[in-house]
């Protein structure tokens, strides 16, 4: 079993969870709230990543990433280096691939509550930050911790956008579905089928916690009245 | 008359036609609003069959809802004006509102739903005007549940006091108390009124039911505003809006 394969993927999922969290309760705060057209495309592109094949996310933010276009020089400038076949790449890139696992369930989760609560709170002057806090959070708990673990557990198995923006780095890029990508091409089955158990076991952990969260009657959100 | 030099705590005048400008508010689909009134009694009441456009008249007041054209003010402030661009929103305008459901904050206490209003205040302020609400709605030995540990009734006078703790400029009823038993309603009622002839807040009080409409238009210095399809159609005393009704309940009782 690669343990620093093991590590990586599960620092990966950790950050990427850690980071893409926050901006998918601010981003889905304001699409449930928003009635314009720019909201409603972003909505639509949010979902993207779930269409499109992850070798086309990972091609462009290689692209975009890289040396070869104006804000990967921007950034290649910032950071000093590229990111592409960085740890830091491959976050950039799992941000992006897993937004909509984090995005769906809370928009859901908020759009799920009482628009009776919101209209109370504006009302009684709170500001949008406390209305998150104080209204939107307790309301959709489960549905945050769904999008959280659905976010980790995406994270964990993606495949084409860390083959196409990471390589296979060992202990940089190198992520469990690589590791056992890279068995396999070397005829390694006994290796390959030790990986492979690893993901279906924290993939299944992981949809257990979301169903048993998710199931009714185990939710905290029940209405007010 | 004396009422009638009064600066109008709340005048109205809101246009809304059927036309499709709220594909937003679903509900408010299909509305039609052609009313204008000024208000100066320290209490009037609304009343009108459902669908007449009482709620979205109310919504409309408090800011949830934006109308075509027209404009509103309370207290002599404009808090909307078509014409000129003006839109405050709702918390500028000091409208307390309570509707049909409680809609309490599930996650809270009844002691942190009715401060919820107050998070501008000092907190000494904010916990003397919690046990202030709390005395006054007898609701002391409730305050640390949740909503879902309190009774219909409790939850309607939580949201009640939520409403009244930051000391809203008017008061805006949506038949908050229309799924509590007769003496329940009168109870709330007869706190709510003490607190509001007390701290002098002007107060439209919407209802369907005539009856209700006849007795809180009996009190002193009330106001009764009739509303169909979307137009005030008869604005003054009970006696003299209610008649027909009354001669009708009356006819009913022989």
């Amino acid at each position: 079993m690669d343990q620093q394969a093991l590590f990586l993927t599960l620092r990966l999922a950790a950050v990427t969870t850690a980071i893409l969290l926050p901006l998918a309760l601010a981003l889905s705060a304001w699409l449930a709230r928003s009635r314009s057209w720019v909201a409603r495309l972003f909505e639509a592109a949010v979902g993207l990543p779930l269409v499109l094949p992850p070798t086309v996310l990972g091609f462009y933010l290689l692209v975009l990433l890289g040396p070869a276009t104006p804000p990967g020089r921007l950034l290649v400038r910032m950071v000093g280096h590229p990111l592409a076949f960085t740890f830091w790449g491959l976050v950039i890139g799992s941000i992006l691939y897993s937004l909509p696992f984090a995005v769906q369930p809370v928009l859901a989760g908020f759009r799920s509550i009482d628009a009776e609560l919101l209209e109370s709170a504006e009302l009684l002057g709170a500001s949008r930050w406390r209305t998150l806090m104080q209204v939107l959070l307790p309301g959709a708990r489960a549905s945050v911790l769904a999008a959280a673990v659905l976010c980790f557990a995406h994270t964990v198995g993606e495949f084409g956008v860390v083959l196409m923006l990471g390589g296979s780095i060992p202990g940089v890029t190198r992520t469990l579905s690589i590791a056992l990508y890279d068995q396999v091409m070397d005829g390694n089955y006994a290796a390959a089928n030790h990986m492979a158990l690893a993901l279906v076991a924290i993939s299944l952990a992981a949809l257990l916690v979301v169903y048993s969260v998710a199931r009714p009657g185990a939710r905290g959100e029940a209405a007010g009245a | 008359m004396r009422s009638e030099v009064r600066t109008p705590w709340l005048a109205f005048s809101i246009h809304h036609g059927a036309r499709a400008h709220d594909e937003d508010d679903r509900h408010e689909r299909g509305l039609i609003l052609a009313a204008e009134a000024s208000l100066r009694g320290s209490m009037a009441v609304l009343v009108g069959p459902s669908g007449a456009g009482k709620t979205s008249l109310l919504r409309s007041i408090a800011g949830l809802m934006r109308p075509e054209r027209g404009e509103i003010s309370i207290a002599g402030t404009t808090v909307w004006d078509s014409a000129r661009g003006i839109w405050l929103r709702p918390a500028a305008r000091g409208c307390g509102l309570v509707t049909q459901r409680p809609a309490l904050f599930p996650a809270m206490t009844a002691r942190d739903n009715i401060a919820f209003g107050l998070h501008a205040l000092p907190r000494e302020e904010r916990e003397r005007r919690v046990r202030q609400m709390a005395a006054l709605f007898r609701l002391e030995a409730v305050l640390s549940r949740r909503p879902a540990q309190l009774s219909g009734g409790e939850q309607q006078r939580v949201a009640v006091a939520r409403t009244l703790a930051p000391h809203p400029r008017v008061v805006l009823l949506d038949e908050p108390f229309a799924g509590l038993n007769l003496a329940l309603k009168d109870a709330i009622l007869t706190d709510l009124e003490s607190w509001l002839s007390g701290t002098r807040t002007p107060v439209l009080h919407v209802t369907h039911d005539v009856a209700e409409a006849w007795r809180l238009g009996l009190r002193q210095d009330a106001e009764v505003l009739r509303i169909e399809g979307g137009r005030i159609i008869k604005q003054g005393p009970a006696a003299v809006v209610l008649v027909e009704e009354r001669s009708q309940l009356l006819r009913a009782l022989e």
